[in-house]
């Protein structure tokens, strides 16, 4: 059963007169409780497919469907309701806001998307191993520990998809594994589906399929 | 809801790490509700302490104003009433001697009283405490104001003089009522000798039994009783509150330009806070968050922020309600117990959130419809922020004017000014916000910019136009309005004073009453013997109605002006010999006057009548209807006081007529230097049943201390608006801290010193300085000219010395409130600064 599929997908970035085409004809599709990873060098447009995917971003041609869903015609406000039900993020550099706890993080977004569910955030700041930081801000925090609030502001509202960009380039090795291999238990024990970008061809490998993406195509 | 309590929950850290804005929200509230509170406070206790003790002031439940003449019906009613307590009380227009000093004398109000049921609330409050009703037991005893004693130089236990009978001063009055202004009052049992002034009025005072309702009671009295000689203690009560309730509106409405120049403020705090939010912005959207659940959690956030600068406002204002009664003691010398009510509270607070809100909405609005995507931009979030459309934009601030135009109309009363007020405000406000950034736009063009310090100033400029201009505006506002108050008040008391020392105008006036008073005769005859005068002239008045226009029955209902049905009925026509005027009459239209079957009119009175010149008019003069052509009007304006009549006629023309009441008018000038007082306190002396006497100089004593004691509370409140300019001032810089770092930092970096980093910021101050100070005093000056001018008619002079103090001033503040602000910056070495980027 697929739950993530892009159709012709392309992006072009225009700047006045310059014209930079990032994607082009993008045919993808990721099954429900799937590991995809999608590998590719530097400014291959990994990011800019993944923003696509999430609908952050319209696409110059093309679709994207989550679940049954056409996104890429939604208006913000629509596209907001799916971004809270369906996808968890966790991005490279963090993006935590600074002048909240931990705790108050992860609730975030359970508040934004109106669930009274007051246990579910300590819950989650208990599966990624910070039950004793919940009082710390951001930037009292290690960055491994970080990306594990960020890991758990993801999950929090129960998505059946994660996208995940670049979640170990921040890190030390040590951090790295921490966060892949929670990673990897997402997807196994919770039938989480799992878009990973990431140039490490390392964690790539520990996908269940590795998309690889160059000059803007799927290779 | 949720939100609400996450918003709570998570202020206190935001507040934190945003202390120096917060603090900016605070002040510019506060210093705005301050001034709302202050008047808010005020005025409602004024309005509850006259409503509360209206009986005291009143002194009873009804009160009739009796005829001279009672019937044998209306005795016996009076006399066999049974609605409650009755007393007469009986008022004598009379005046009072020192009796040792005929020259010291005053004009009085002898009230003469029951002591064993007078007041029937409250008490005669006297200096002493004593009880006003042993006192007055005794014959002859009377309790005296303090005006009176002061002026006459009394004794207690000793006499006063007044008419030709003598009263033992027992008491002296507790002064809690309006200022008496040039006439005592007397309290007593005994009345005085009648055959000298007059009987003013007689009253019975009532004060009805607790079962008896106040209307049946009044229908009961309607019965005997004209219905306009009867008024009740809740008529009275409504006409206070209408008539105060106006008074507080307009000064409220004056208050709250402060409060709006802080919602400027807000605005600045508001973009800056949530320009630095954006990325906060993208990183909710991609958890979730709707725009308008992130705009929600900024907006309360801030609002909480505003709430506390309400409340320390709100604290502010009520104890600078300490400062109002001594700004206005001079007309109001009551002592009004202070109440803030909860209503007043909960109003102020609201209008405070409301303004918050209302001002921080558009700013946020415009960061927090960043497209989710900027999670992935760590530089120039900005470019991904959707544009808004210029039309909603527009309708989005027509709609919070509207909103905030309710609001005002609700504190006020009336929706209809409320509007009318948040509209004209914002058109104004956006007018010259607009000139503000034309202008500065204009200035950083100029080929004044030479060296670097001076360009860099020009840079930063540039870069914050936008923010400084509110700041501008607010302190450009502020200087307006107290320089704007303070040129009308010496241009119009000037004009006051010139008028009074006019040589051509009479400045003494003596109304006779042809009945009791001397013959004018005799008064002429011996004014013409006092050196201290010239011009002594006389004019006999004689009342008219208006009956008919060019052979056709006058038809007030025709004419522009409601009253003209009354002043129709009740014209005073003076009988004068043309070649030979009282006064000199300025005309504007049509000629002079020359013949017997001539007229002419005072012009304002004739054309709310709806009368041209050229019109022929019949008057009716006591039972002859005598027909007129009105050849001429003049005007009454430009000449100030001017005790004249309505229209003017020969001598000859009003031979013989018998008018239902006529009366002489006596006008005399005194010399350079002499007070109009002393010469009517000697024509008093020497005619103690002199009717009216005036004396132009201490009507305008009076106006003078009226209109400023006006002025000064008017200037209390334009203070609020600089005071908030400034610190709006203030704001801006410290908002804009962070770039200022960058640039100090740079500038040293490039060898600059710290003079340098001065000049800078001198240059950029100063330019603001300059702005705001020239743009303030041109706005004072244009406004205080188009007054004078089109308004009030009188000469605008300009005053280079005012103007040049106050630019001195204004840029000085600036310049000092920068480098407060600012002064932080100058000590931090540049390493810290550039490796924290
Ligand atoms: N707004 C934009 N305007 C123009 N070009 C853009 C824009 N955003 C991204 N690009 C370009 O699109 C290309 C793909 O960018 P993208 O961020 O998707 O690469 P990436 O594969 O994620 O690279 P990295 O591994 O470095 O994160 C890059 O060449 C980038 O310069
Ligand atoms: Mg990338």
């Amino acid at each position: 059963m697929e739950i993530m599929r892009t159709i012709e997908l392309g992006k072009t970035y225009r700047d006045g007169e310059k014209e930079t085409e990032v994607l082009r004809g993008i045919n993808l599709e990721i099954d429900e409780g799937e590991f995809v990873a999608i590998a590719g060098p530097s400014g291959s447009g990994k990011s800019t497919l993944l923003g696509l995917l999430a609908g952050l971003d319209k696409p110059t041609v093309g679709q994207v469907f989550i679940g049954e869903t056409e996104i890429t015609t939604l208006p913000e406000n629509r596209l907001a309701k799916i971004r809270g039900r369906m996808l968890g993020f966790v991005f490279q550099s963090f993006n935590l806001i600074p002048t909240l706890t931990a705790l108050e993080n992860v609730e975030l977004p359970l508040i934004l998307n109106g669930i009274a569910d007051a246990k579910k955030a300590r819950e989650l700041l208990d599966l990624v191993g910070l039950t004793n930081r919940s009082r710390h801000y951001p930037n009292q925090l290690s960055g491994g520990e970080q990306q594990r609030v960020a890991i758990a502001r993801a999950l929090v509202c129960d998505p059946p998809i994660i996208l995940a960009d670049e979640p170990t380039g921040n890190l030390d090795s040590k951090n790295s594994k921490t966060v892949m291999d929670l990673l990897i238990s997402l997807c196994e024990e919770k039938q989480k589906t799992i878009v990973l970008v990431t140039h490490d061809l390392d964690f790539a490998s520990k996908a269940q399929r590795t998309v690889h993406i160059e000059d803007g195509r799927i290779s | 809801m949720q939100l609400v309590a996450f918003a709570i929950k998570t202020l206190p850290a935001e507040v934190k790490s945003n202390w120096q804005r917060s603090l900016i929200i605070i002040l510019c509230l506060a210093v705005g509700i301050a001034s709302v509170a202050a008047v808010k406070i005020y005025t409602d206790s004024a309005i509850s302490y006259f409503k509360d003790n209206v009986k005291e002031f009143f002194g009873a439940d009804i009160t009739i104003v009796l005829p001279s003449e009672l019937t044998n019906d209306q005795q016996n009613f009076l006399d066999y009433q049974n609605l409650g307590t009755l007393t007469y009380i009986s008022d004598y227009n009379q005046v009072a001697f020192n009796p040792f000093n005929r020259q010291n004398n005053m004009p009085v109000q002898v009230t003469v009283i029951d002591p064993e049921v007078y007041p029937l609330y409250g008490s005669l409050e006297l200096v002493d405490s004593s009880s006003s009703k042993a006192l007055l037991s005794e014959t002859q005893a009377a309790i005296v104001s303090a005006s009176l004693f002061e002026q006459l130089e009394l004794k207690m236990d000793s006499l006063v003089i007044v008419g030709n009978t003598p009263y033992v001063i027992r008491g002296i009055l507790q002064e809690t009522s309006v200022p008496d202004g040039f006439m005592g009052r007397i309290y007593t049992a005994t009345p005085p000798q009648a055959e000298i002034g007059n009987l003013g009025s007689k009253h019975a005072y009532l004060k009805l039994t607790e079962e008896k309702d106040i209307d049946t009671a009044k229908e009961e009295i309607a019965f005997y009783f004209e219905e306009e000689t009867i008024s009740t203690y809740v008529e009275i009560s409504s006409h206070i509150d209408t008539s105060a309730k106006i008074l507080g509106n307009v000064a409220l409405i004056a208050s709250l330009a402060s409060l709006l120049l802080g919602g400027l403020g807000v605005a600045n705090v508001a973009q800056v806070i949530a320009r630095q939010k954006i990325k906060q912005s993208a990183i909710m959207k991609c958890v979730g968050g709707k725009t308008w659940q992130i705009t929600f959690l900024i907006i309360i956030q801030i609002a909480f922020v505003g709430l506390i600068g309400v409340l320390f406002g709100f604290a502010l204002g009520w104890a600078l309600t300490g400062v109002l009664p001594t700004l206005l003691k001079d007309i109001i010398s009551i002592s009004i117990p202070i109440r803030p009510n909860i209503n007043v509270f909960l109003q102020v607070s609201l209008l405070g959130l409301l303004v918050t809100v209302l001002f921080a909405l558009l700013p946020v609005l415009r960061f927090t419809k960043i497209r989710p995507l900027a999670v992935y931009r760590d530089e120039n979030p900005e470019r991904l922020l959707s544009k808004n459309s210029k039309l909603v934009t527009a309708l989005i601030v027509l709609l919070l004017a509207a909103i905030f135009g309710l609001f005002i109309g609700f504190i006020i009363d009336s929706p209809a000014v409320g509007l009318g007020f948040a509209f004209a405000t914002l058109i104004l406000t956006s007018i010259f916000l607009g000139i503000i950034k034309l202008v500065l736009k204009l200035i950083l063009k100029l080929p004044i910019f030479f060296g670097t310090s001076a360009k860099m100033a020009r840079r930063s400029l540039h870069r914050q136009y936008g923010r400084t201009s509110g700041a501008i505006l607010a302190l450009a506002f502020g200087i307006s309005a107290i320089l704007l108050i303070s040129f009308i008040q010496t241009d119009v008391l000037n004009f006051m004073h010139s008028l009074r020392d006019d040589q051509d105008t009479p400045n003494i006036f003596a109304l006779l009453d042809s009945e009791s008073g001397p013959s004018s005769e005799s008064l002429i005859e011996f004014l013409e013997k006092d050196d201290r005068l010239e011009n002594v002239t006389s004019m006999k008045m004689l009342t008219a109605s208006l009956e008919t226009v060019n052979n056709r029955v006058y038809d007030a209902s025709q004419a522009s002006d409601p009253r003209s049905s009354i002043l129709a009925k009740a014209f005073l026509i003076g009988a004068v010999d043309p070649k030979n005027m009282p006064t000199e009459l300025n005309y504007t239209k049509g000629k002079l006057l020359e013949q017997n079957n001539e007229v002419v009119m005072e012009e304002y009175i004739a054309t709310s009548l709806g009368l041209k010149v050229g019109d022929k008019i019949g008057f009716l003069i006591g039972e002859n209807l005598r027909e007129f052509d009105l050849v001429g009007f003049y005007s009454n304006m430009q000449k100030g006081i001017n005790v004249t009549a309505s229209s003017y006629a020969t001598n000859e023309a009003l031979q013989g007529l018998n008018p239902a009441f006529s009366t002489e008018l006596l006008f005399a000038r005194t010399k350079p230097g002499i007070a109009g007082e002393d010469v009517i306190s000697t024509l008093r002396a020497n005619f103690p049943n002199l009717g009216f006497a005036f004396d132009v100089g201490q009507l305008i004593t009076l106006f003078d201390t009226i209109f400023t004691a006006i002025s000064r509370f008017m200037q209390f409140l334009g203070f609020f608006a600089l005071v908030s300019g400034l610190i709006i001032l203030a704001g801006t810089m410290i908002l804009a801290k962070w770039e200022k770092r960058k640039e100090t930092a740079l500038i040293r970096c490039l060898g600059g010193t710290t003079k340098d980093v001065i000049n800078v910021q001198l240059w950029e101050n100063g330019i603001l300085g300059v702005l705001a100070a020239g743009i303030g005093i041109w706005l004072a000056n244009m406004l205080s000219m188009l007054i004078n001018v089109y308004l009030l008619e009188i000469e605008f002079v300009t005053r280079p010395l005012t103007n040049l103090f106050a630019f001195v001033l204004v840029l000085f503040a600036v310049i000092v409130v920068g480098a407060i602000s600012l002064s932080d910056v100058l000590k931090e070495r540049p390493l810290t600064v550039l490796r924290n980027e």
